[in-house]
């Protein structure tokens, strides 16, 4: 049987036959197959999508991946860490447009302690019962674990009795570790790592997704063993819920700026990547699109190429946005395109169960024509819980010397 | 990647049994990749057909008969009329085509406008104007003779574009250019609703046939935006249902207009040249290093063969 035969039947790949199909079969042929293994999945014709918000904590990180146009060293100026009010505000407005959750990822900033988190998950559950946290990325839990020096299980079952409620996969980029020296991002997390939480937080019940962000320095080759890791994960836990693949954003990152890698993947390649991925990732239930980085039309396109999600309507983003893309979608757009291109919509959770029909035909809902960010510009406030955590770092405690309402006895 | 097969023809054994729900179409697409014309209802049909990569495969298959992999594009700087009509004519980079846009007032400024901006672009054909402002503008089919032969006297190479759904007087205003000799760049058009596609595919089709020298159909609207934009799938069915249906040698899609992913989309679907791709050589702010770069690299991911090229398909060395 030939690896289109194969792919065609539904059959399982090998990473030989993934490669064939990757790199020979025209992009149309792939499109039809990976359209035909969404169908046999989803054969419904519904495609999902979630309203929540992507609500980045601190851009203060240390980590310093060459790829991150987001990042801030610590002591920057422009660096920030938003105040639990900040945050209930942006789940209000969340809730008000009928969000149930916040995914909520931030840099490695040493100055907060594992405590910070719990306290403030313990003040969302405490305020918002039925609000969900999908929140903390892998390389965000081993910094939390080497600062607290707790071991991942224990942080990550911490975490959970605080409110915790599912893991983002970020941070994943591509788990193979020549890649992730290349990208400077090794050291947050190397690829065993990042799946050892994975593995961790499955085995403590939560799901969690997978990501990739391609497009960098890796090869199809390498781009393929992410995906059979992530299979491979899969078939021991069964606790991924959606994979997700993004294309790197150049722009202001030191990749683009200092090493010339300063062009997008193409579209072709998304749609190409992702139908593979529907392909692979055999065991996997959902492939979201990610409109975020390749516009809306794309976007939608992707629906032709294995995708049966058109993930968040997000409300707010500051990652890729650092890095020069700039889309917005809400749920009305959203909506539209999943029906233009021929399918049902319907409302998600983390989780993937179905909520409803869409809120905008439920109720008025205000348009949205653009992401809100994190923060407005000069917006330089420190928040005032801050004095209940011990900094650091040495800027960290120079800024609370200098502020001594911020100095707390370590 | 450019090793890639793109002939979807010989996939079609395995994939044929995966069809779900497009068997309606598939006789309709051999019967056109046969040659067969098709009646108004079937053709209606493909455009009511949600078989959108069906539709693609086809497409493309057409697009490969007649020009293989070969993607051609071209690098246009436009040039405003008021400021070329006042004798203020700059552009930055490369172009292999300078059109000025704008409508004009009256046929003294059109002339201005285009005296000027040939006497400085050297070997670069200049383009300029709709042939609906033209219509338009001049009055009547008669005037606007008078001013396509003026505007082809002052030394322009082709009219930019002729708006398909903005031309009334459409088959006597192509012949009126093609009397004095002025070439018609493209057939565009202004605004397609869905429901109004079929009809202007067809008319477009028409038009094509009864003017061969015509051999250039731009698909999707120029008019977009709004608070409800196109959707990817409603432009990339479009520039496969052109591809199908309208006997024109070149698919066009604008890369500014509609922006390099969905051009680059577009090109596995039917399209076979890219219009609208900045002049600039450099892009030293902003999102990407060159423009050159970036569409020969996204024509090559494609699968395709760039060939960069002026107005009116003349090659570029
Ligand atoms: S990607 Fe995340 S971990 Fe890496 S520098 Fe950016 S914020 Fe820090």
């Amino acid at each position: 049987m030939t690896a289109l035969e194969k792919a065609a039947a539904g059959e399982r790949l090998t990473s030989d036959e993934a490669l064939a199909l990757y790199t020979e079969a025209p992009t149309q042929v792939l499109g039809r197959l990976a359209d035909a293994a969404r169908a046999r999945r989803h054969p419904d014709r519904v495609v999902t999508y979630i309203i929540d918000r992507n609500v980045n904590y601190t851009n203060v990180c240390v980590a310093r991946c060459n790829f991150c146009a987001f990042y801030r060293q610590v002591g920057s100026a422009d660096g920030y860490v938003l105040g639990f009010d900040e945050i209930f505000s942006k789940i209000d407005e969340t809730i008000g447009v009928g969000g149930g959750q916040i995914l909520l990822q931030g840099g490695h900033n040493p100055d907060l302690p594992i405590t910070w988190y719990e306290d403030l998950f313990g003040a969302v559950k405490a305020r918002y019962p039925d609000f969900k946290l999908h929140a903390l990325s892998p390389p965000e839990v081993m910094h939390i674990s080497r600062m607290a020096q707790l071991p991942v299980p224990t942080v990550i079952k911490r975490l959970i009795a605080a409110g915790l409620d599912s893991i983002p996969g970020g941070g994943a980029e591509i788990l193979v570790d020549r890649v992730r020296k290349l990208l400077h991002c090794d050291g947050k997390a190397t690829a065993d790592e990042w799946l050892g939480v994975m593995r961790e937080a499955h085995r403590a019940g939560l799901r969690t997704t997978a990501t990739m962000m391609y497009g960098t320095v890796e090869t199809l080759d390498e781009r393929l063993e992410h995906m059979f890791r992530l299979r491979d994960l899969q078939d021991q836990t069964g606790g991924f819920t959606a994979f997700i693949a993004w294309s790197f954003q150049p722009d202001h990152t030191e990749l683009g700026l200092e090493h010339g890698i300063t062009l997008e993947a193409t579209g072709v390649d998304y749609l190409r990547t992702l139908a593979v991925a529907r392909l692979v990732l055999d065991n996997f239930d959902n492939l979201q699109s990610s409109w975020v980085t390749q516009g809306g039309k794309v976007g939608q396109l992707s629906l032709l190429f294995g995708a049966n999600d058109m993930g968040s309507v997000m409300i707010e983003e500051n990652v890729v946005r650092a890095a020069g893309a700039a889309y917005c979608m809400d749920e009305l757009e959203i909506v539209r395109n999943i029906e233009d291109a021929g399918f049902i919509a319907r409302r998600r959770n983390m989780h993937y169960d179905v909520l409803g029909d869409p809120i905008f035909r439920e109720r008025d809902v205000p348009r949205m024509l653009s992401l809100a960010r994190a923060r407005a510009d000069g917006d330089t406030s420190v928040p005032a819980e801050l004095v209940n955590y011990a900094a650091r770092s040495r800027a960290g405690k120079d800024a609370r010397n200098q502020r001594p309402e911020l100095t707390i006895e370590e | 990647m450019t090793e890639r097969h793109e002939d979807t023809k010989t996939h079609g054994v395995v994939l044929g049994s995966m069809m779900t729900g497009s068997a309606s179409i598939e006789p309709l697409l051999e019967r056109l990749l046969g040659g067969e014309t098709l009646s108004a209802s079937e053709q209606a049909a493909l455009f009511e057909s949600r078989d959108l990569l069906s539709l693609g495969m086809a497409a493309d298959q057409l697009r490969r008969r007649r020009h293989g992999a070969q993607v051609t594009f071209v690098r246009v700087a436009d040039v405003a009329l008021e400021s070329a009509a006042a004798g203020e004519v700059t552009w930055e980079g490369s172009p292999g085509e300078i059109r000025i846009t704008g409508t004009p007032g009256d046929l003294a400024q059109a002339i201005a406008a285009v005296s000027a901006v040939v006497a400085a672009a050297g070997d670069v054909p200049v383009t300029a104007f709709s042939l609906g402002d033209i219509e338009l503008v001049a009055g009547d089919v008669t005037a606007a003779g008078a001013w396509l032969k003026a505007l082809k006297q002052a030394g322009l190479s082709a009219v930019a574009e002729a708006p398909v759904d903005g031309l009334r007087s459409p088959d006597a205003l192509i012949e009126a250019a093609a009397a004095v000799g002025l070439p018609i760049a493209r057939l565009t058009v202004d605004r397609a609703a869905q429901a109004d596609r079929p009809a202007l595919v067809a008319r477009v089709a028409a038009l094509v046939q009864a003017h061969p020298a015509i051999d250039v159909f731009a698909p999707l609207p120029r008019t977009t935006g709004g608070l409800t934009p196109s959707t990817g799938y409603e432009d990339v069915h479009m520039v496969a249902l052109a591809r199908l249906l309208v006997p024109v040698h070149h698919i066009q899609v604008d890369w500014q207009r509609y922006g390099p992913k969905l051009a680059q989309v577009a090109l596995t679907f039917g399209a076979d040249d890219v219009d609208g791709v900045s002049p600039r050589d450099q892009v030293t702010e902003g999102r990407r290093r060159s423009p050159l770069e970036e569409i020969r690299r996204n024509i090559l991911a494609a699968s395709g063969e760039p060939a960069e090229r002026k107005a009116l398909f003349s090659r570029r060395s």
